[in-house]
């Protein structure tokens, strides 16, 4: 429920509880006509007050009720009846995924479609019937596998836990049909490369000793481009000992494991035969209703030869088929690769694959003609879509490309049409577009195959072995924490996890340290955790957290820190502290600030550290008076200069620095950023500080420092991949050149880039609406819809705050269509801006309106421009100069112009 | 025990406390954790023996935790009752949800804080699925939350709760009807 909702409809439904009974109908109906969500809200709430009884009463007081049955002695009692709550839709597990629909169900429990609250995304979300020992036990063991198997062709395993006795895990939703994704029989050239994505899938999972032991149509979804991803490794383990017998399904299954053996890689493979057979010959290998008659013939080796059942399946591709569905293990392939080599010999019968020909074609028209020697990294780069801005996924898909291939043209080809089979990359427009994610699995798969060097983690010894090798890897290195928490190692593994997240933010690389922490954290969970060790991950978490400063950040640090298995003062000191970050950045500092009292000092030297960087943010945000500002500042001052160390130190800079910029003294506030990053030894600090130097800078028209401040941080960036702080930069960078009419153009790539940062981020919003800028200011059709884009993402982010308000005014500006009585209140609640010159390019974008609504506040307007520094009052800001946002306000108000040239743009003129 | 005005009298430390006085700090305790238990035993009057005990159980819990929070300070009695309240909470809440997590796994002993458990399950639904539903409002209405916590978990009066919260007892009484629908809806 929005908050919007949620207040209005408290509102109407406490009305209606005063009013009489007989008038409440008609009140509900008045005051919510036009908006059903909210009738449909406050009828709910009235259907449940009424019925409320004795529900959250507090429980027995004297003489009300007795104790409950059997006296003293049987609580027991009393807990059999209780219910146990169903998962039904609506529910939210673990506060974080939103429980939907029911999708599908098996003896194992059931499968529901969901939401995650955090990203926004869907997740399936797999539930196991509360109550079952062994399977829990399954269930664990399907999720550890998952976490460490992030492999293209698999469903990724995004979260696990158990909540009311019920085992859960989320897994990325996949939407498909059951393979082969289409009615059978399927021809074989339809058929291909479906089949051979599905066997590298399988064959990744094989390599990292998982064998998936339910092979079925079932479980390996096609979407509509003939992509399979691999589902539900619910019996997927070494142990057989430990789970039922024979589990899977016996119409896949593979002759040897109807005894009960276990799973392994020829099982998989039988089990990959039959479905082949089947598309192919569009009915099974072996018939037989009933199970110990299937047993027998399959393995007596009863099937019919594909050849024979289905004539126009190549020969070739039939004898490998009729190869897996042999009943001895030893005479099928001997693995899912040599099965792909067999179907897909090199060179032979690739013509009628569509993938190769897609890739072939981005190639020819991508590459420099007729190339056949050993191409760069530089080469490749054409081959893939951008953004290169901020994201720079050319560059790292050509990075990865270029790693896995040398460069050799036979292999490239190879590789991006594994990548295409499997839903990594997709062609579009001539180009192959790579997603971050898809890069990232990419690098895991790469990476953690070669960290394991062929051991599995599935038995006691592939473990005893993996742990062996984790202490002989490098301290503080990710090879050693994947490693330790491969061996199930979890104390190990989090201890690592705690150092070696700071090292990584140290170097910049801040989602790579998020990344472990959140690994580490539900490594412990499972594992029945350590709650000190638990606090200590969550606290690096929250450290390194500061650096992703948006909504989603957040609220995954709550997240974390609602998980924690124990609530102790330091855990919902984190939580607190970081609801109050998120009320800030939704421009509601004084609830921060009243949060942010809530916690407790003398906790830890993080947690008090943080409470007055909170604290000052929430002061910050909270468009304050100069007053507030100044005390805020000064309690913050006394407090770093008590403490010791260069965080204090650069603490007291930030605030400092903080304060100057508000009281206007945006020099001051450039040297304190340039003190702040001398002090910061992490990069993804420095860099942040350098780029606060160069916006200090801007406003202080400065621009040779705001210049060295980009320089400098330019080299940081150039190396790391923080997308929010590149965008901050890109920013910086862009204004410096619009202030100075550097002939600087729209870039729709950057574009691009800034609709794909986080939803609901700031600086998305700021380079949304320096786009719009650039375009109005060239009188470029599409200025007024980036505009309204960018004040669409401000509003997402900080609410009430003066930058919606200046990207609102530009769309006006630039010819959208205001709401009635928009310029009027627009002008108004820019005129309440407390920053002078924010509050002035409002009043001066809805001046070009001319509606007259500008004009009324031509005292504020000229108070704001003689607040700010009269020698460059003619020089760009956002989006006006400070001089054409007043003439825009006097010629508002009827004030007749000083004759002087026309500017390029109505309303405003230049020197 | 012969203060006229306890309540006064714990303000008075709690602002010493406040000012870091550590002898005020241990008697603030002391003072604080017999309130706690007189909360307890005004919850409880009529209970059968072993049900009193495990009131004292749930009390110990509570106190516990508030008097982990070092360097917390209270405006006065009845904020530190409304604290209180919340830390009864937790502790119910985390009871709940370890026995929910060991249910599966077999039998367990019955542990002190079961029977409680069980009061207050009887007059909602399972805690750990409440303090989910709490968490949902809390994003909304933290206030009503703390109105929730203080009445249901804490069983105090909505004068007692309208002092501790610092609002009137009109708004307590209009957030706790609003919450306990609110809440009663999320839960079906």
């Amino acid at each position: 429920m929005t908050s919007d909702l949620w207040r209005r409809a408290k509102e109407v439904f406490l009305d209606a509880l005063e009013a009489s009974e007989g008038d409440r109908e008609a009140l509900v109906a008045s005051r919510t006509a036009g908006d059903p969500e909210l009738a449909a809200e406050v009828r709910a709430l009235l259907a449940a007050e009424e019925g409320a009884g004795e529900f959250l009463e507090p429980p027995p007081l004297a003489g009300l009720g007795g104790p409950p049955e059997g006296g003293t002695t049987a609580p027991g009692a009393a807990f059999s009846r209780r219910r146990v709550p169903e998962l039904r839709p609506g529910a939210v597990l673990a506060g974080r995924y939103e429980v939907g629909e029911r999708i599908g169900a098996g003896s194992f429990g059931a499968v529901h479609r969901g939401k995650d609250r955090i990203t926004g995304e869907p997740v399936a979300l797999k539930v196991l019937a509360a109550g079952s020992g062994a399977l829990l036990d399954a269930y664990r063991r399907e999720a550890s596998l998952l976490r460490l198997v992030r492999i293209p062709g698999v469903a990724a395993l995004l979260d696990d836990g158990v909540e009311e006795g019920n085992a859960w895990i989320a897994l990325t939703l996949v939407e498909g049909t059951p393979f082969p994704g289409r009615p059978a029989p399927v021809p074989w050239g339809t058929l291909a490369p479906t089949a051979r994505a599905m066997l590298e899938a399988l064959g990744a999972l094989h390599r990292l000793g998982v064998f998936h032991g339910d092979l079925k149509p079932a479980n390996v979804l096609v979407d509509g481009r003939g992509v399979p991803t691999l589902l539900d490794l619910g019996v997927a383990r070494e142990r057989a000992e430990e789970m039922l017998l024979a589990a899977g399904t016996p119409a896949w299954l593979a002759p040897e494991r109807f005894g009960g053996g276990p799973p392994d890689e020829r099982s998989d493979l039988y089990a990959v035969g039959v479905m082949l057979y089947e598309a192919l010959a569009g009915r099974p290998p072996h018939e037989g209703d009933r199970m110990t008659r299937l047993a027998a013939s399959r393995r007596e080796g009863a099937a019919r030869p594909l050849g024979e059942a289905a004539p126009g399946v190549p020969p070739s591709v039939a004898s490998v088929v009729d190869a897996l569905l042999s009943p001895d293990p030893a005479r099928r392939p001997s693995s899912a690769a040599a099965a792909a080599a067999a179907l897909f010999p090199a060179g032979a019968g690739t013509a009628a694959d569509p993938v190769l020909a897609e890739v072939r074609e981005v190639l020819s028209g991508r590459l420099p003609g007729g190339s056949s020697g050993v191409l760069g990294e530089e080469a490749l780069r054409p081959l893939f879509a951008g953004p290169d801005r901020i994201f720079h996924l050319r560059e790292d898909a050509a990075r990865e490309l270029h790693g896995r291939t040398g460069g050799e043209p036979g292999r490239v080809e190879e590789e991006l049409a594994r990548w295409v089979r499997s839903g990594l990359a997709r062609s579009a427009g001539g180009v192959l577009s790579v997603p971050r994610g898809s890069l990232v699995r990419l690098r895991a798969e790469r990476e953690r195959e070669a960290w394991l060097g062929g051991e599995s983690p599935g038995t006691a010894d592939g473990r005893a072995r993996i742990r062996r090798r984790a202490l002989a890897a490098e301290p503080l290195s990710e090879e050693r924490f994947f490693l330790l928490a491969a061996a199930e190692e979890a104390e190990e593994a989090a201890r690592e996890a705690a150092s070696l997240g700071r090292r990584l933010e140290g170097e910049g690389r801040v989602e790579d340290a998020l990344g472990v922490y959140e690994e580490a954290l539900a490594l412990l969970r499972r594992s029945g955790a350590r709650p000190d060790l638990e606090e200590r991950v969550l606290l690096s978490y929250m450290q390194t957290s500061a650096y992703t400063a948006t909504l989603a950040g957040g609220e995954r640090l709550i997240y974390h820190a609602g998980r924690c298995a124990l609530r102790t003062p330091l855990v919902e000191a984190v939580e607190a502290l970081a609801r109050a970050g998120n009320l800030s950045l939704r421009g509601e500092g004084g609830r921060a600030l009243a949060l942010v009292e809530t916690v407790p000092e003398g906790l830890d030297p993080d947690i008090d550290y943080r409470i007055q960087a909170e604290r000052w943010l929430a002061i910050r945000v909270g468009n304050s008076s100069l007053d507030t500002f100044r005390s805020a500042a000064l309690l913050c001052l006394r407090w770093a200069r008590r403490k010791k160390g260069a965080r204090a130190r650069r603490f007291a800079h930030s605030v400092l620095g903080g304060f100057r910029y508000r009281e206007g003294r945006f020099s001051a506030a450039m040297r304190c950023a340039r003190a702040r990053a001398r002090l910061n030894d992490f990069l993804a600090g420095r860099a942040q500080n350098l780029v606060s130097l160069a916006s200090n800078a801007l406003e202080a028209f400065e621009p040779e420092h705001a210049e060295e401040g980009l320089r400098e941080s330019g080299e940081i960036l150039r190396t790391h991949r923080i997308p929010l702080l590149e965008a901050y930069w890109e920013t910086m960078r862009r204004y410096l050149a619009y202030r100075r009419d550097e002939g600087v153009a729209p870039d729709p790539d950057l574009q691009e880039a800034a609709r794909t940062l986080e939803r609901g981020d700031f600086h998305g919003g700021v380079l949304l609406l320096q786009e719009a800028a650039l375009a109005w200011r060239r009188g470029l059709p599409g200025a007024a819809d980036l505009a309204e884009e960018a004040a669409e993402a401000f509003r997402a982010s900080r609410g009430r705050w003066g930058p919606e308000m200046v990207a609102r005014g530009l769309a006006l500006a630039a010819g959208a269509a205001p709401d009635p009585g928009e310029a009027a209140s627009l002008a108004e609640r820019g005129a309440g801006i407390q920053v002078p010159g924010v509050a002035l390019q409002v009043l001066g974008l809805v001046g070009l309106l001319r509606t007259g609504a500008s004009g009324r506040w031509l005292e504020r307007a000229r108070e704001c421009a003689g607040a700010l520094d009269q020698a460059h009052l003619e020089v760009r800001r956002e989006v006006l100069s400070a001089g054409e946002a007043l003439r825009a306000v006097e010629e508002d108000a009827g004030i007749e112009p000083l004759p002087a040239e026309r500017a390029d743009r109505p309303g405003g003129r230049s020197r | 025990m012969t203060d006229d005005a306890p309540g006064l009298q714990i303000t008075l430390l709690l602002e010493r406390m406040s000012g870091g006085d550590s002898a005020a700090r241990d008697a603030v305790f002391e003072r604080l954790y017999g309130e706690l238990r007189d909360v307890a035993g005004y919850l409880f009057q009529g209970q059968p023996a072993g049900h009193t005990l495990q009131a004292t159980a749930l009390v110990h819990e509570a106190w516990l935790r508030l008097s982990s929070l070092k360097g917390f300070t209270f405006r006065n009695r009845d904020h530190f009752m409304g604290v209180a309240a919340r830390a009864m909470r937790h502790v119910l809440v985390d009871h709940a949800r370890s026995r929910n997590s060991s249910r599966a796994g077999g039998d367990r002993e019955r542990e002190p804080l079961d029977a409680v458990t069980v009061l207050y399950e009887e007059r909602s639904v399972d805690l750990a699925v409440l303090d989910l539903a709490l968490r949902d409002l809390e994003a909304l209405d933290p206030r009503a939350v703390r109105v929730v916590e203080c009445r249901f978990f804490g069983g105090m009066t909505s004068d007692q709760i309208a002092r501790s919260l610092d609002i009137t007892s009109r708004s307590v009484e209009r957030d706790w009807r609003f919450a306990r629908a609110w809440l009663r809806k999320a839960l079906g």
